[in-house]
């Protein structure tokens, strides 16, 4: 996730986003978001347990038009947590495509003590029905997005004797709150 | 081995950024061509620090250091920070704490290890990295070659290199080391390969192969404990003791057991498994001896981390079912007056463990009388840096609670009494080699100056305060190298 150099993330918020407002776009510095819900199961099965984890909670870590990226957190009665970042890319609004034919997914965790996270690559099939993002770019970098997913991923891994299965639904409409940003050809 | 890294303090806002802000303030910056530049100059999105291990002399007398320079780049789009880049930025260099140079390293991730014989600096395959955030340390790597170093001048004495790379190197005296798997948790099932390795003449001898998931090391000088869990029940341990420059390797295989953790004492002849029963997931601890070629157990009970063992191995502190501390022996588990307290940690000194917790301190006597614990102390809004000393002493900080400044400095002695040490004004404080006599501690004082304070124990007395010699920071940036 980019990152902005201390106290001036702070001070952007306070003094950058009216700074926009009052420069041109008038209302284009805020959305509103109407649903931000990500559904379903996941299953995580590592070898050196028979105590499955299971879905704990998720959220959107990123996306573009073409790519969207899930954080996931796996619990299990004993066995603590895994963080897992699913990585979706090649989407476009289309019915369920398998993956490997167009959009590719992964999913990373950390499979090690102090290790990196390892990506092990999904089979299965994603379906697109909506995925758009408008941003309002400034130049400093940071910008305010209106985004939309709707996105329903029914996959699975089978690596190193480990196994994963993921059957999520990705569901976020957000608008611009002030309508006419919706038509302003200066967003992105 | 842990690399130590003394890290310069940051401007936050450079200049550039206040421009930015100013400008915004006023409302509008969209023809602005100014903006903020990636000058390369700024300390913030250009970092240069310098990493080092002790290198301690047989008698603690003299210390060395290793010296590796380290440089951070922010990856940058105006004021946003999209990733950092991280580097070892130039060679290595071993130096004495007056500076004086004393041998070259690869330009590589450095740890430091020694024995009786020899200090040994491990360089890793690996001189770059990716951190999160830019005081990340390196993650973990392989290490691909060793230098040696006399233990008694600390003058280099030689050089091997590794194919492939050593995971866990342990030193083991007379110029052999055992080569473990990294300790830790491991989802999928991996190789466990312990190995000997002779430094003079390059030969490996693989002592034990496996397959496991989580593994567990203890090191006791001439003698090392690997545990590894196979299936999702089991553990295998093998213990390498070197007798006479050959290993003689013991094995023990246990059902219903899944290891945590293992603890030991260097030069002791047992070591104790701490885990957990998957049928009933009750703690256990398993106190097991070294004799001959066996690995025997001598008691056990339902206790788990954290935990110590006594000096003889007759002793196990560690929790007892209720979360209590509990004295372990053949003869059963009795209770140790007190309680853990929150989020409990154990650093043992001779027969003494020095039991700390988030509502107090207690020195517990490890050594066959009966349980007691002597509260020990500490300032109630202060936090505590302990370092063992041996001989059953301790070397303690207390520091203000965002661990910056040393508000207190004292020796704890095995009856509990408390010598206090006039530090001076210190932050961060490190104490790179303590043993009875005497402790080698690396402060910070003020923004800039870093020093190094040999202290007299005994006396509790600082002795030497010498400017820590770093690698300099142009000289990072502009010549990848430690020094101008």
């Amino acid at each position: 996730m980019p990152t902005v150099r201390p106290l001036v993330l702070a001070a952007l918020a306070l003094l950058a986003l009216p700074g926009l407002a009052a420069c041109r776009s008038e209302g284009c510095r805020a959305v509103t978001t109407d649903r931000s819900v990500i559904g379903g199961t996941a299953e995580y099965r590592p070898g050196s347990t028979k105590e499955p984890f299971t879905l704990a909670g998720t959220s959107i870590d990123s996306m573009t038009r073409s790519r969207l990226v899930l954080a996931a957190r796996l619990a299990s009665e004993n066995e603590g947590e895994r963080a897992v970042r699913i990585e979706l890319e090649g989407l476009a609004p289309a019915p369920a495509k398998r993956l490997g034919e167009g959009p590719v997914g992964r999913a990373c965790l950390v499979l090690q003590t102090d290790a990196p996270p390892t990506c092990l690559p999904l089979a299965g099939s994603v379906e697109v029905r909506r995925l758009d993002r408008d941003c309002f770019v400034h130049e400093s970098g940071l910008a305010v997005c209106a985004e939309n997913v709707e996105v329903v991923l029914h996959a699975t891994s089978e690596e190193r004797g480990l196994s994963l299965r993921l059957d999520l639904t990705a569901d976020k409409a957000q608008r611009w709150t002030d309508t006419a940003c919706e038509s302003d050809d200066t967003l992105l | 081995m842990s690399a130590r890294s003394p890290i310069p303090s940051q401007r936050a806002v450079t200049a550039a950024t206040l421009s930015l802000l100013a400008a915004l303030s006023s409302g509008c910056l969209f023809d602005a061509s100014s903006g903020v530049h990636d000058d390369e100059d700024d300390p913030f999105v250009h970092r240069a620090y310098t990493a080092w291990q002790p290198l301690p002399s047989r008698d603690g007398s003299a210390l060395a250091f290793t010296l590796e320079p380290r440089r951070v780049d922010a990856d940058s789009r105006g004021v946003m920070i999209t990733g950092w880049r991280g580097q070892v930025a130039g060679d290595g260099v071993v130096v004495g704490a007056d500076g004086a140079p004393k041998a070259t390293l690869p330009r590589a991730f450095l740890a430091s290890d020694w024995d009786d014989d020899e200090v040994l600096v491990w360089a890793a395959a690996a001189s770059t990295w990716t951190p999160v955030a830019p005081n990340d340390h390196p993650p973990p790597t392989p290490y691909a070659s060793v230098t040696r170093l006399d233990r008694a001048t600390l003058a280099p004495k030689g050089a091997r290199a590794f194919d492939p790379p050593l995971a866990m190197p342990h030193a083991m005296g007379g110029g052999l080391v055992v080569d473990t798997p990294r300790p830790g948790d491991s989802d999928f099932e991996r190789d466990v390969r312990v190995t000997l390795h002779d430094l003079a003449t390059g030969t490996a001898t693989v002592l034990h192969e496996g397959r496991g998931f989580r593994v567990a090391t203890c090191d006791r000088g001439s003698a090392i404990t690997v545990a590894y869990q196979r299936g999702t029940d089991r553990t295998t341990l093998v213990d390498v003791a070197l007798e006479g420059g050959a290993a003689r390797v013991a094995k023990l295989d246990r059902d219903d057991l899944v290891i945590d953790a293992l603890v030991c004492r260097r030069g002791g002849h047992h070591v104790a498994a701490l885990g957990g029963r998957p049928s009933d997931r009750e703690g256990r601890a398993l106190v097991l001896a070294r004799a001959g070629d066996t690995l025997a157990p001598r008691f056990e009970n339902s206790v788990g981390v954290p935990a110590a063992l006594s000096l003889d191995g007759s002793t196990l502190l560690a929790t007892g079912p209720d979360g209590a501390p509990m004295l372990a022996t053949e003869r059963g588990a009795r209770a140790v007056p007190g309680t853990w307290g929150a989020h409990p940690s154990v650093h043992v000194s001779g027969d003494r463990a020095l039991v700390g917790s988030d509502s107090g301190a207690s020195l517990v006597r490890l050594d066959g009388v009966e349980p007691s614990a002597s509260p020990v102390a500490f300032a109630a809004d202060r936090a505590r840096v302990v370092t063992p000393t041996g001989g059953g002493a301790f070397l303690a900080f207390e520091l203000t609670r965002d661990r910056d400044a040393v508000t207190r400095a004292f020796v704890l002695g095995p009856s509990g009494a408390t010598a206090d040490i006039q530090l001076g004004d210190y932050q961060r404080p490190t104490v790179a080699y303590a043993d009875a006599k005497r402790a080698w501690i690396v402060g910070h004082r003020g923004e800039r100056d870093v020093d190094i304070l040999q202290v007299d124990l005994e006396g509790a007395r600082v002795v030497t305060r010498t400017p820590m010699p770093l690698c300099d920071r142009d000289a990072m940036r502009k010549k990848d190298r430690c020094r101008p």
